[in-house]
């Protein structure tokens, strides 16, 4: 019931409708309809009898709210207890999104605090700077984080990511965010070893992407069980918030940014898409192979976890991408020491990771394919064999990680495009980063924490 | 004693739309089906409209299969434009899980 409350409010309704509710069971495959023969009565009273609490279009606001107790200790206890009761919070403690931490998040942005980043589906609510600062004061961020924020949050709502379905679906989707530009490293935002966390020596990721998460729950209504479906909820307390080590890519190899179009190389941008998986893929040798084969052995296993016979591939088969392959300096360089460019690493996993009819056939994806909403790729249903994607350039393949052989990652996507946006930095900038080196040390080359 | 005064991390809605008004009775109506093709709409769907066909013999129930069909297909201002074209004045959607 909840999606669908939300879905309507999404639509610029009041959070309900008429609706005829069942238990799961007959909305599996070879159900028992009995249950819906013998309500017919609510489907024609939903026509006639129904009645909406809503009475009046406008703008709904909420009211700050205003928690007593003795001494703080006890009123921030209060508030997270609150938070929880309220269905506001994630889970884990929050720090309080008092004036005072909102002002201050909000100095990371030149644009007003009531600027319009846009409405958060399924339920519809107005993401605007303050509310995405909000969510950054609960998750324990700082101003030189905003602008991240605002241009990840941005890439969200682009119209053709289709959030509203990854919110709403049951695939435990997330969003990954990767930054690119020389801002990266001046917020402290992890490009190496244990970027996708936790990591308390880089801790900007995991307060945009928890702040993005309590965006997407609170904002948008994607609330386990209630108006997300997704099943297993996919670790997602902070999503993927990553730099790209822009200082390992090797030569000829440009970064994600500018491989998607999203900016020019030394512009701060962030790449947006949406995964449902991760995976750790050893692609590393025993040691004894040589070069040449330790690089195409290890590729061939890279490409078989990207050969997986999975419905999500349909969402971002023609215009968005498989997903992100997350390669580490030390493999990227060894590649392109044997001649192997980009381009060629994304064209070998491309053709590798085709999927046999026979199999294609064998495991259901035909009519997934064959029920694809994009013409285009329901046409390739009977190809043979199947590629994963329309063009090898829709794989992101992206250097990071800690520079270290043995391993890559994969994240597979449920990705309709590939969003980027630019990410805009306030006049006072320099003083920002000033005042974050006061707090918590230098940063870049020279970072300790 | 000590407060603490905090935002509301929701935000603001807007309400643009108020619901249609219902309807007096099914008698003598015109109610399209709309189905995102998922969840056993393939079987619900049918068993619905002809269950309140037998109730309701002078109504048109427009049968899902002559509008688009899926989650993307039918949120697009031509299907609306279908079912108003075909002088609906009611609509069933189906199937959310």
């Amino acid at each position: 019931m909840g999606v669908v409350r939300n879905a309507v409010s999404g639509l610029g309704f009041g959070q309900e409708a008429s609706m005829v509710v069942f238990p799961i069971d007959p909305f599996l495959v070879g159900s028992d309809l009995t249950p819906i023969e013998n309500a017919i009565e609510k489907f024609g009273e939903g026509l006639t009898d129904w009645q909406s609490v809503t009475t009046e279009t406008g703008l709904r606001e909420p009211s700050k709210v205003r928690i007593e107790a003795n001494g703080y200790e006890a009123a921030l206890d209060k508030m997270n207890r609150m938070f929880l009761t309220s269905t506001w919070g994630d889970g884990l403690p929050v720090n309080a999104p008092t004036a005072e931490r909102v002002d201050w998040i909000l100095k990371g942005t030149d644009l007003p605090r009531d600027h319009v980043i846009g409405k958060v589906m399924p339920r519809g609510g107005v993401a605007t700077v303050e509310t995405v600062a909000v969510s950054l004061a609960m998750a324990g961020g700082r101003p030189e984080y905003l602008p991240v924020l605002i241009a990840a949050t941005a890439g969200l709502l682009d119209p053709g990511l289709q959030h509203d379905k990854i919110q709403a679906t049951s695939g435990s989707t997330f969003p990954v965010v990767i930054v690119n530009g020389p801002m990266a490293k001046e917020i402290r935002l992890n490009s190496g070893f244990g970027l996708l966390g936790p990591d308390p020596q880089h801790p900007a990721g995991a307060s945009i992407g928890r702040a993005m998460r309590l965006i997407q729950q609170n904002v948008g209504g994607a609330l386990p069980g209630v108006g997300t479906m997704a099943i297993f909820g996919g670790m997602r307390y902070t999503n993927v918030v990553i730099a790209e080590d822009e200082d390992g890519l090797p030569e000829g190899w440009d970064p994600v940014s500018v491989d998607f179009g999203h900016a020019k190389r030394g512009e701060n941008a962030v790449t947006v898409y949406i995964a449902t998986g991760a995976s750790n893929v050893m692609r590393r040798g025993v040691g004894k192979e040589t070069q040449e084969d330790e690089a195409e052995q290890g590729l061939h296993r890279v490409a078989s976890y990207l050969a997986s016979p999975s419905g999500h591939y349909m969402q971002g088969h023609w215009d968005g991408t498989p997903g992100a392959l997350l390669v580490p300096r030390i493999v990227a360089r060894q590649l392109a020491d044997l001649g192997w460019t980009k381009e060629k690493v994304k064209q070998f996993l491309w053709e590798h990771s085709k999927i046999p009819q026979e199999e294609v056939k064998r495991t259901g994806l035909w009519q997934w394919i064959d029920d694809a909403s994009n013409p285009n790729t329901a046409a390739t249903a009977n190809d043979d064999p199947w590629a994963i994607c329309r063009d090898p350039s829709q794989i992101i393949l992206t250097v990071a990680g800690g520079a270290h052989p043995t391993h890559n990652f994969w994240m597979q996507g449920w990705s309709a495009i590939v969003a980027g946006q630019p990410v805009d930095l306030p006049a006072g900038w320099a003083g920002l980063i000033a005042e974050a080196e006061d707090d918590l040390g230098p940063s870049g080359e020279m970072c300790l924490i | 004693m000590d407060a603490l005064e905090i935002f509301d991390p929701t935000g603001a809605v807007e309400v643009i739309n108020l619901h249609a008004p219902r309807l007096d009775s099914l008698a003598g109506k015109t109610v399209a089906f709309l189905s995102d093709d998922m969840w056993q709409a393939h079987r619900m769907l049918p068993l619905v409209r002809e269950k309140l066909q037998e109730r309701y013999p002078d109504a048109v129930f427009i049968p899902e299969t002559e509008f688009p069909m899926g989650t993307q297909q039918i949120d697009t201002d031509e299907t609306v434009d279908m079912i108003v074209a075909r002088g609906a004045e009611a609509v069933i959607v189906g199937n959310a899980s």
